[in-house]
């Protein structure tokens, strides 16, 4: 299986959907709550606390203990995300990572903004929780689970879904 | 009458909670990668499998989501208890400890609109049943909320029969596809009204009924119509098990609720 560094755009996108690779580096990891802040952030052109553009991003929210070695993350689903995708877009992620498939609209949308979307495996938490060795909050820690958070991660299995020409593997 | 300590009520579920979050006893001998996978849907069965092993190596939780906690009492006519007036609080303050001090994920938020998370993962859903006897017993199952999320009622007419439930069943699955985190335990109540179905559906899943095996093998005979596998991927394993909890009904009604679980089927109890 082939070690992808997130930071590495040309290989992302050189990875065919349906392929299983090993992402390494740092993850930004947000959900429902934070998504709605940083959408909303962005809609009153205010600054982000964090860009978005060139990073990948995971629909998760961890337990407490993942920076002792006893927690689990694992990705949440990704069509309850969709509302958020017209905020995404104009962010520029690289990547989103997370649980199932979008539907086709949105999926058409990712591929207008040359976003690629790779699924992890729902409810692989303990699994995932072991291959990340850091998670520090970068804003929002009022909201919990639903903070914004860097996960370092290695050997993070995930297939490609919809790839960087486009195609899709459902 | 008998009176159970509340200390021991809460100690005993706390302890539970934390059983269910690792290592569940529903899930001790699980297996997910069988001979007849491949592709995509193999790989995602070994990592399910790997996902078990290291949560009970490492003491991880097997899911981030830690669940939402559901409890189901059994309560003796001849059984009551110390500590508070009603079980709720009990069963609340079981939930504080496992989940505050435990570290686990808490993720009830206090107000479906405002979601500010309660910060102890209460309140608890709690369903009382009472029964003859001095038995209290306990049944838990920490229900994640994705494959809460992919869960539904219908209120068919009573032409659509075995055939129209079914066909419910199969719509909600393909619904559900992978963001629900299959393979599916497939729970379905029958009859009753709209409210007491949702109930029915979550006895089926929590004491293994089987009212009517005539509709769960009609609905097994259709699963691989749905096309995808484990992890939603393409495969032959949506499903592990279907259950079906029946119960009278108004004569213009069908109630349906197909309660789906995850993989991650954390259910177990406890008798006091």
């Amino acid at each position: 299986m082939r070690k992808i560094p997130v930071t590495d755009l040309d290989a992302l996108r050189s990875v065919k959907a349906g392929e299983f690779v090993a992402l390494e580096g740092v993850l930004l990891a947000m959900r429902d709550r934070t998504l709605a802040r940083l959408s909303a952030m962005a809609e009153r052109g205010e600054p982000l606390p964090v860009p978005l553009a060139g990073r990948v991003i995971f629909f998760a929210g961890p337990t407490p203990g993942l920076a002792e070695g006893r927690g689990a993350v694992g990705p949440t689903t990704s069509r309850r995300m969709a509302a958020y995708l017209p905020f995404l877009c104009d962010a520029g992620p690289t990547a989103l990572v997370g649980k199932g498939l979008f539907d086709e609209k949105d999926t058409e949308r990712l591929r207008s903004c040359n976003i690629l979307y790779l699924q992890a495996i729902g409810g692989a938490g303990a699994y995932y929780g072991a291959r990340t060795g850091g998670v520090a909050t970068v804003a929002f820690e009022e909201y919990g689970p639903e903070a914004l958070f860097e996960l370092t991660v290695r050997d993070f299995v995930v297939m490609m879904t919809l790839d960087g020409s486009g195609a899709v593997r459902r | 009458m008998r009176i159970v300590d509340g200390e021991t009520i809460i100690s005993a579920l706390a302890r539970l909670i934390g059983e269910l979050v690792t290592a569940p006893p529903s899930l001790r001998d699980a297996v997910f990668s069988t001979p007849d996978l491949s592709g995509a849907e193999r790989e995602a069965a070994a990592i399910l499998d790997e996902n078990l092993r290291i949560a009970r190596a490492e003491g991880r939780p097997l899911c981030q989501d830690c669940g939402m906690v559901q409890v189901w009492v059994k309560k003796g006519k001849f059984a009551s208890f110390s500590g508070a007036s009603t079980l709720r609080p009990l069963i609340d303050e079981a939930v504080r400890r496992a989940y505050r001090d435990g570290g686990l994920r808490c993720s009830m938020v206090k107000d479906p609109f405002d979601r500010k998370n309660s910060g102890d993962n209460t309140p608890a859903s709690v369903h009382i049943e009472e029964i003859d006897g001095a038995d209290l017993e306990f049944t838990v199952l920490l229900k994640g909320g994705g494959s809460e999320n992919v869960s539904r009622i219908a209120m068919l007419p009573p032409s659509a029969g075995r055939a129209g439930v079914a066909d419910i069943v199969l719509t909600v699955l393909r619904d559900a596809g992978g963001s629900g985190c299959p393979p599916y335990q497939v729970a379905v109540g029958i009859g009753g009204s709209f409210d007491t179905v949702a109930t029915l559906a979550k006895r089926a899943l929590l004491f293994d009924d089987d009212d009517d095996p005539e509709l769960r093998d009609l609905i097994l005979r259709r699963v691989p119509e749905l096309g995808y596998g484990i992890a939603g991927f393409p495969g032959v394993r949506p499903v592990t098990a279907v259950r079906v909890a029946t119960a009278p009904t108004h004569i213009a009604m069908l109630p349906v609720a197909v309660l789906l679980n995850c993989h991650a089927f954390r259910r177990g109890g406890v008798s006091l």
